[in-house]
């Protein structure tokens, strides 16, 4: 970042208003900042407000005294003791020629308030200021008259603690924005100086650097887009203002500049009032020769400062895009996952969201034969198995169907409809599909959903296809029967397909049927015989003992309904349909700490088929879907009626682990 | 337990339950059971000692039930013994047949009483199949 190189060797030539910019920048006030920085720390801003900022005007004036003698006759007159401030100035300070300059004479004033690096406006400016304050400290300037009332008003002082406030908040920026504006009024040679930058810079392939909002700045003052005006940079007449966020950022930045500078008394255009000609020459003239020699050091040094500290405050934008553009990325692959791509294209996947990082997915299956055994024990397999077995083969309808029924058994209803659509969808002839669907719309209470899933049942099965003509026979379907008559039609279909089989023996499908139907027109009674009709076939099925026990307990007889679904839990135990049945049984007896460890058991059931690592991501979402949020309400019932409001808010958070954890604390 | 149940009133625990049910709402589910309800019962339960008791249900304005005379007009005034009232909580006996028989009376919109069961049974978790 060589710029004064670049800007080339204009020491000799004409006017370079780059050149005067350098010199600006290089002047030296570490040490004055080192100095003051201390000060400030303790108790700079407590002198402020009760001293009328008059301490810290002796301070500078005895500091920026060309010789030791300035200081004490400066001190004389004022009324406070500053020796010990005076001891802490280092002799050095007063010699070094990069403060001698009066130029900067009010430059502490300045660095005062900006630990970082004084903008040369803003030192011109306090610079005026200062002159009024105290004639003697300023050498090469006529006394101004003092305007004591602007000095010693505790409003000013407080002006000044707000510009420098302000000030502090984008330092890094100010820097920035400070070197244009410092230089001259006149916007041609600013445009020049501008393009001559850029000119200089045009092989810098940096992109960061190539989109700074310096560069930006530089080329709107070359383009005329922008100029000077005082201290702000003001857009010129109709030209786009902002071309990109960069220059907003810019742009508002030097408003925060702009404001911050109005505040101090004197106008930022007396600056060149009070001392005419006060640009580059001057300050050439000013500097020492042996001055030069550093020169470009300290140049370099600086520039490198300000361009580190442009770029802390340049990045952040730059991130956040960066982070917007992942986000955006990761949202477009989210929802990618939600289609699946098949023989016949591309559709949505609403039907069932499998759980991420499967691990029965891993490796190749050695039970797969096994899925197409009609017999197949379900017990012993996790909803996992299950799906992994539905995503290996997402055409295999029973797969699907043992997955629906699972999750059935898992309490988890919406996930059970998806599965077992999907069942339906590949072989619209499974019959036990059709009947788990009826059975899951039956617990929705959806009852047309369950009266059709019944009659497609019926529509379906080929073994009473006889029985079913003949009912259809005498009971045509009409196309305008009602809700009322479809049903009532329905189930005489279905006795009359029960009576059809002359052998006498039971068919447990129509019974379950017919008991479905019952359930869902709250003929529980009825439902109740059907079901251990069924029962008495099939002595074995736990699912009828829960269905036996549900609709006891639905029709209002919760203590019969225990025998059922202990029995159920015998023979399944991980049976968490009839854990929770159990436990809502036990909640409508009134016998709630029962009734919670049910429920809590049943949720532990739920939570384990959680894939292990799934949570760290998604981990709130996850085990939402994961446990039902019935359960959870039912849990939380409970607890209120143990009255543990500590465990029900802990419900709400759905937060088992706290939840297991607590529960048997008193 | 609560200030809604009382002793002597057996089915006053059902309404306690109930009102339990209620404390556990959240805003937008209490707002889904007034919407469906939106009306105030008020409960006029006679024990076995002939004792009246009398209780609100709140489905109208803030989904509470308290023990007491409404604080507004009720939509509906029911009459029934302490019996009939487990009876209906539990859901062993039906609304409709209750005031068929004689169990239950009602006082002002009588149709709006049938809406009594709906929610009494709707703060009831169903059981599964």
């Amino acid at each position: 970042m060589a710029l004064p190189m670049l800007a080339g060797s204009a020491d000799c030539g004409p006017l370079n208003p780059l050149q005067g910019l350098s010199k600006e920048l290089d002047r030296d006030r570490g040490l004055q900042q080192d100095q003051f920085r201390a000060p400030r720390a303790g108790s700079s801003k407590q002198a402020f407000r009760s001293q009328y900022a008059a301490a810290p005007d002796h301070d500078a004036a005895r500091f920026f005294a060309p010789g030791p003698a300035a200081g004490p006759s400066s001190l004389g007159a004022a009324p406070y003791d500053l020796s010990a401030l005076h001891t802490a100035l280092p002799p050095l300070a007063a010699q070094s020629p990069a403060q001698s300059p009066p130029a900067s004479a009010a430059a502490p004033w300045a660095a005062d308030f900006m630990q970082l690096q004084p903008p040369p406006a803003q030192i011109l400016h306090s610079h005026g200021f200062r002159a009024d304050a105290e004639p003697q400290a300023t050498q090469s300037r006529p006394p101004a008259p003092l305007d004591a009332g602007v000095l010693n008003s505790p409003l000013q002082a407080q002006q000044w603690e707000r510009a420098f406030q302000v000030h502090e908040e984008q330092p890094a920026a100010a820097v920035q924005e400070q070197r244009p504006a410092a230089r001259g009024d006149d916007p041609d040679d600013l445009a020049r100086a501008a393009a001559s930058l850029i000119d200089a810079v045009r092989h810098e392939q940096n992109p960061k650097f190539q989109n700074s909002a310096f560069l930006g700045l530089m080329k709107q003052l070359r383009d005329r887009e922008v100029v000077i005006e005082g201290n702000q940079v003001v857009p010129t007449e109709g030209t786009i203002p902002v071309a990109s966020s960069w220059a907003a950022d810019f742009q508002a930045d030097v408003k925060g500049k702009g404001r911050a500078v109005e505040l101090p008394a004197p106008p930022p255009l007396s600056v060149d009032h009070h001392h005419p000609g006060g640009t580059p020459e001057q300050q050439i003239g000013d500097a020492p020769a042996m001055h030069a020699a550093e020169e470009i050091d300290e140049y370099l040094r600086q520039e490198n400062d300000a361009y580190i500290n442009y770029w802390h405050t340049a990045a952040p934008p730059q991130s956040t895009e960066a982070a917007h553009g992942t986000e955006s990325w990761d949202r477009l692959q989210r929802d990618w996952d939600r289609f699946e791509a098949t023989a016949t294209g591309i559709r949505p996947m609403a039907h069932y969201q499998f759980q991420a990082n499967n691990p029965y997915l891993l490796g190749e299956t050695s039970r797969h034969h096994m899925m197409h055994a009609p017999e197949r024990n379900t017990m012993y397999d996790s909803v996992l198995e299950m799906e992994a077995a539905a995503q290996r083969s997402p055409t295999d309808a029973h797969a699907w169907f043992q997955l629906g029924v699972k999750q059935q058994e898992n309490e988890r209803e919406g996930k059970a409809v998806q599965a077992l659509r999907r069942a339906l969808e590949l072989e619209p002839a499974h019959l036990p599909s059709w009947l788990a669907l009826a059975i899951s719309h039956t617990n929705e209470g959806n009852r047309q959903g369950a009266c059709e899933a019944i009659r497609e049942w019926v529509g379906h099965n080929a073994r009473y296809g006889a029985a079913v003509g003949a009912h259809r026979a005498q009971h045509p379907e009409r196309g305008d029967m009602g809700q009322a008559d479809r049903f009532n039609d329905t189930i005489a279909c279905l006795i009359a397909m029960a009576r059809s089989d002359a052998s006498g023996a039971i068919d447990a499908d129509i019974q379950i049927a017919l008991a479905v139907l019952m359930n869902t027109n709250e003929e529980y009674e009825k439902a109740k015989d059907c079901f251990t009709t069924a029962l008495a076939v099939r002595p074995e099925d736990w699912q009828l003992y829960n269905r036996v026990g549900a609709t006891l307990a639905n029709s209002g007889r919760p203590g019969e309904a225990l025998d059922y679904y202990y029995r159920a839990l015998e023979l399944n135990p991980a049976y968490i349909r009839a854990r929770f049945n159990l436990g809502i049984s036990c909640i409508n007896l009134r016998r709630y700490e029962e009734a919670s460890q049910h429920i809590l058991d049943a949720l532990s059931l739920q939570e384990s088929d959680r894939v292990g690592d799934a949570g760290a991501g998604e981990g709130g979402d996850d085990r939402r879907g994961i446990t039902s949020s019935a359960l959870w309400d039912s849990l939380k019932t409970c607890c209120l009626h143990l009255g543990r409001l500590d465990l029900a808010t802990l419900c709400d958070r759905r937060d088992l682990d706290a939840f297991r954890l607590n529960f048997h604390l008193r | 337990m609560s200030d809604i149940q009382v002793e002597g009133f057996k089915s006053s625990a059902a309404l306690a339950a109930l009102a339990k049910v209620f404390d556990s709402y959240n805003e937008q589910e209490k707002k889904n059971q007034i919407k469906k309800t939106n009306g105030i019962f008020e409960l006029r339960i006679k024990n076995a000692e002939g004792k009246e008791g009398i209780w609100t249900i709140d489905l109208k304005n803030t989904g509470t039930v308290y023990k007491g005379e409404s604080k507004t007009k009720p939509n509906v005034t029911i009459l029934v013994s302490d019996d009939t009232m487990q009876q209906l909580a539990d859901g062993k006996l039906d609304g409709q047949n209750a005031y068929m028989t004689g169990k239950l009376k009602t006082k002002g919109n009588m149709m709006f009483a049938t809406k009594l069961v709906a929610v009494l049974k709707a703060t009831k978790t169903q059981a599964k199949l």
